[in-house]
């Protein structure tokens, strides 16, 4: 079930009713039967898979907390259990295909047949969510092992991996965080509610009304990434970059919108990751949960920054192949993350120079990183390093990645006209200006209205039944922008 | 212990005054949030309007109900179809797909019109580039005269609709030459399919004895006594002016189809998308059905056929047919009708007039799927098709001499200025 179907309009609004009527003891029940049907409405049998690994994860959280002597001895095996699981679901055929594809070139060498060693695909279909929930038990876990206390309540545990709004796409969350919530009785907070009513509208309209009037474009760029001219070989690159945004993003606010009508408060994932001015600041601000996971169960366990500059690299470089990795299982993903990885350690290395050096070069670069250009610089150097990892990203083979990447910097024509009617057919303008109009209202109608003579200010600021009308034309205007086809969310694929 | 002493009679007074101003405050509040919210509501409605018609979003629905051909485009309307393309355009104030005209020819003007459905009318690309536009500049370079063309497709036309729409609009155009589309399969639209869509009100041309037609317009009373019909009726000035309507409605559409499909599915569990498989409706499903049906329904096409051509003739203009292709919306291959195709000929040579076949030239290029070029997603013209389309048309008119010498030309033309 999508955020964005008309299914999860009518599931969401039932399920958020019976929630509020219940009493505190029958809610969190609730949800994790309604977190269960929503997993479950996709393929019935991987809800097995869900179920069964909470049970072994809650298990092991409860010998790790037990049996002390022994904790390191759980930890491992449950460490071992959560990735093999990935990598069975994740891995299994990118690794049978790259071992056929290794077979295929030394073959004429050895001269065996190909036939012979090839190994047949297994077609495993990835369960929904897999990647996020194995890292939410991962964290879980690890974090038992260092001392915190573990979840007795096994419908709390349950819920923690279950629940719905972040289930499928994260966030991924800190179970000191969530258990806390779900043990406080919950009361009904207008405001909370109005907010995660907004926040779930929102994600609307950064998905329905921005994402996926985007995704014919970049679909259409990349499938001709050989004919792109230079205009359209940026358009692509520049649709797929606000994509992949207004997608993730909008789909953790539509969860955290959802999570907060429910009185959760999950953590946020994005913050205005474009504007970042480094590759360190923008790894700070896109997938923040998985950003954090990352460092806090990968690069600081590997050593982290407290060892030698080369192992430090190193630890980076590690880090973010596996990230990349992490995001699907094919090698374009890897190089997106060693090219990220790459860019760390320039950025790293850039820094500790402009630190430790005290030549009239770095004077002037010290100086230009505390102007506005400098800053509006850095931002624009950033950005474009960080959309050429896009095209790795977003490229199904390293051939089309490169087609596009020379169509961006050593341009043959300006236009080939690939992307002119499917440009034409998608009214994206007029959505990333209505988003702007409604970003401007939402970061200043509040300091605007302040400024306002009494009665200007008394009509301005909305009462209830002006805020419900103001919410139904949002979400007549998201769903006017629409376009015909919907798009899966990206990240549903990892 | 305290004890608490009555309140004097002043101090109950004020109270009641406090009480009574608090109510006040509170109805106050209530009728200032009633007021501004009604007062949003009617900002939010123009700014919305305003902001679809900007963004050319909620403009897609074309067609009024009509008490006689069933259905008509809507005049004057700006129309935006983004599900196959894109085309943006007017329609003129006659309800064309076409710049506005004026009901007099022009002098030395050849005046050519064109008859048939969504084909025709070409609503999935830009005005410019549709056939029946692309033709008037090919026959305007080839003859060194001025060519109008004047296109009177309309969305899911039958050929009875076409002749009613030549007899109550386009007759007083004048024109030189009608050409009737006939797109393959055409026949399946004969007879009205009871629904609740308006483009599937039909009336029906039946033939007499004496080969006179009946006009029979049971289907589109019906239409107009149902709720349907009357949904239409009584919306028809939101349907044509109100982008937010048809976004609702739309939305309406939605739900029920969701609701509809989660009540009909049998496990709890479903969810999932529907069956991408599963093949499309089509009207008529296998060749030997088409042919069956052709061979029994052709009398009535016949006829039909026959008397608009009749009445072309009597009004001074030379009539033709153009056959064109089809595409089954599942495999994307070109719909075989032959039997059609042989008694469209054998009628057409009837009564004299020429037919171009461009679906026999269509298939000669071979039998494959269309991947996309020829055709859109719902089997409509692309840019590509339409161009080969009047590329062809073009010659075929110039060579068989379809349009009036220069002399008995400007005869017409002095004959309108009198």
């Amino acid at each position: 079930m999508l955020f964005s179907s008309l299914s999860y309009l009518l599931f969401f609004p039932a399920v958020l009713l019976a929630f509020w009527l219940l009493p505190h003891r029958f809610r969190n029940v609730l949800l994790l039967v309604s977190s269960y049907y929503f997993y479950m409405s996709w393929i019935p049998v991987y809800g097995i898979l869900l179920f069964v690994l909470t049970l072994l994860n809650y298990a092991l959280g409860a010998a790790i907390d037990r049996h002390r002597h022994h904790a390191r001895a759980w930890l491992m095996t449950g460490i071992v259990l959560n990735l093999s699981t990935l990598a069975y679901f994740k891995y299994t055929d990118f690794a049978i295909a790259s071992f056929n594809k290794a077979v295929a070139s030394v073959s004429p060498i050895l001269k065996i047949s190909e036939a012979t060693l090839s190994l047949p695909l297994q077609h495993v279909l990835l369960p929904l969510g897999i990647s996020f929930f194995v890292f939410e038990f991962i964290h879980y876990i690890v974090d038992v092992y260092k001392g915190s206390k573990p979840i007795t309540n096994y419908v709390n545990f349950s819920l923690f991996a279950a629940f719905f709004p972040s289930q499928i796409a994260g966030p991924i969350k800190r179970y000191q965080d969530f258990i806390k919530q779900m043990q406080e009785p919950r009361r009904f907070l207008s405001a909370n509610f109005e907010r995660g009513l907004l926040l779930l509208l929102q994600g609307l309209f950064k998905k329905i009304a921005l994402a996926d009037n985007l995704s014919p474009v970049v679909n259409q760029g990349f499938a001709h990434a050989a004919t792109l001219g230079g205009a359209d070989a940026w358009v692509a690159a520049l649709a797929f970059a606000a994509q992949i945004y207004c997608d993730f993003s909008g789909y953790t606010d539509m969860g955290r919108g959802s999570a907060l009508m429910l009185g959760f408060d999950l953590p946020d994932n994005f913050n205005l990751p474009y504007i970042a001015r480094s590759l360190t600041d923008f790894w700070k601000r896109w997938h923040i949960s998985l950003s954090s996971w990352l460092r806090d169960y990968l690069y600081i366990p590997l050593g982290g920054s407290k060892c030698s500059l080369v192992r430090r690299h190193a630890n980076l470089l590690i880090t973010m192949v596996l990230g990349g990795l992490w995001h699907g299982a094919s090698w374009h993903f890897v190089v997106w993350g060693a090219f990220h990885g790459t860019g760390l350690i320039l950025c790293h290395s850039y820094d500790h120079w402009l630190k430790n050096s005290s030549s009239t070069v770095t004077g002037f670069l010290r100086q230009l990183h505390s102007t506005a250009t400098g800053g509006v610089l850095s931002m624009l150097l950033t950005f474009v390093f960080v959309l050429v990892g896009w095209v790795f990203f977003r490229a199904e083979t390293m051939a089309e990645a490169l087609s596009v990447l020379y169509g961006m910097f050593a341009p043959q024509v300006v236009t080939s006209g690939v992307l002119a009617e499917v440009l034409a057919q998608h009214p994206i303008v007029p959505a990333f200006l209505a988003y702007l109009l409604y970003r401007l209202v939402c970061d200043y109608g509040a300091a605007v209205i302040k400024g306002l003579p009494a009665v200007a200010a008394q009509f301005c600021t909305p009462r209830v039944p002006a805020r419900v009308v103001v919410y139904l034309a949002f979400f007549v205007m998201t769903m006017a922008l629409a376009p015909s086809s919907a798009s899966p969310f990206i990240y549903f694929a990892f | 212990m305290a004890i608490e002493t009555p309140p004097k009679q002043s101090d109950r007074a004020r109270d009641l005054a406090q009480a009574s101003d608090g109510i006040k405050a509170k109805s106050v509040g209530k009728s200032f949030a009633l007021m501004q919210g009604l007062l949003y509501l009617g900002l939010s409605i123009v700014l919305l309007e305003a902001f679809f018609y900007f963004a050319q979003v909620g403009d897609s629905e074309h067609c009024m109900p009509d008490r006689k051909v069933g259905y008509k485009p809507f005049a004057g309307k700006r129309i935006t179809q983004r599900q196959e393309g894109f085309g943006s355009y007017k329609l003129n104030s006659f309800g064309m797909q076409n710049d506005e005209i004026t009901i007099a020819k022009p002098a030395g003007t050849y005046r050519i019109a064109v008859f048939g459905d969504s084909c025709v009318e070409s609503i999935q690309v830009a005005r410019e580039k549709n056939y029946v536009s692309q033709l008037a500049d090919r026959l305007s370079r080839a003859l060194g005269k001025p060519v109008q063309t004047l296109n009177f497709g309309v969305s899911n036309y039958s050929v009875a609709q076409d002749y009613l729409r030549y007899q109550t609009l386009a007759k007083q155009f004048k024109p030189d030459l009608v050409i009737q589309v006939y797109r393959v399969d055409e026949i399946s639209k004969l007879l009205p399919t009871p629904c609740d869509s308006m483009l599937f009100v039909k009336p029906v041309f039946f033939p007499n004895p004496d080969g006179t037609l009946k006009f029979d317009d049971t289907c589109v009373a019906g239409f107009f006594r149902s709720k349907a019909g009357k949904y239409m009726l009584q919306y028809n000035w939101l349907r044509q002016n109100s982008r937010i309507w048809e976004i609702l409605v739309g939305l309406r559409h939605s739900f029920t189809t969701e609701f509809d499909r989660l009540k009909a599915s049998k496990s709890i569990f479903n969810f999932a998308e529907p069956n991408p498989s599963a093949p499309p409706l089509q009207a008529i499903s296998s060749d030997q059905t088409r042919t069956n049906y052709t061979n029994c329904y052709w009398y009535m096409m016949d006829a039909q056929l026959k008397a608009f051509a009749r009445e072309c003739k009597a009004d001074g203009a030379r009539f033709m047919f153009l056959r064109t292709p089809t595409v089954s919306l599942g495999d994307h291959k070109l719909v075989k009708n032959y039997a059609e195709t042989a008694l469209l000929k054998t009628t057409a040579a009837s009564i004299e007039a020429p037919v171009l076949d461009l679906d026999q030239a269509l298939r000669s290029e071979g039998d494959t799927p269309d991947d996309g070029t020829k055709f859109s997603s719902k089997g409509h013209f692309t840019v590509r098709l339409h161009t080969w389309v009047a590329d062809k048309l073009g010659a075929f008119i110039k060579e068989q001499d379809l349009l009036p010498s220069k002399s008995a030309a400007i005869n017409a033309s002095r004959s309108v200025v009198k």
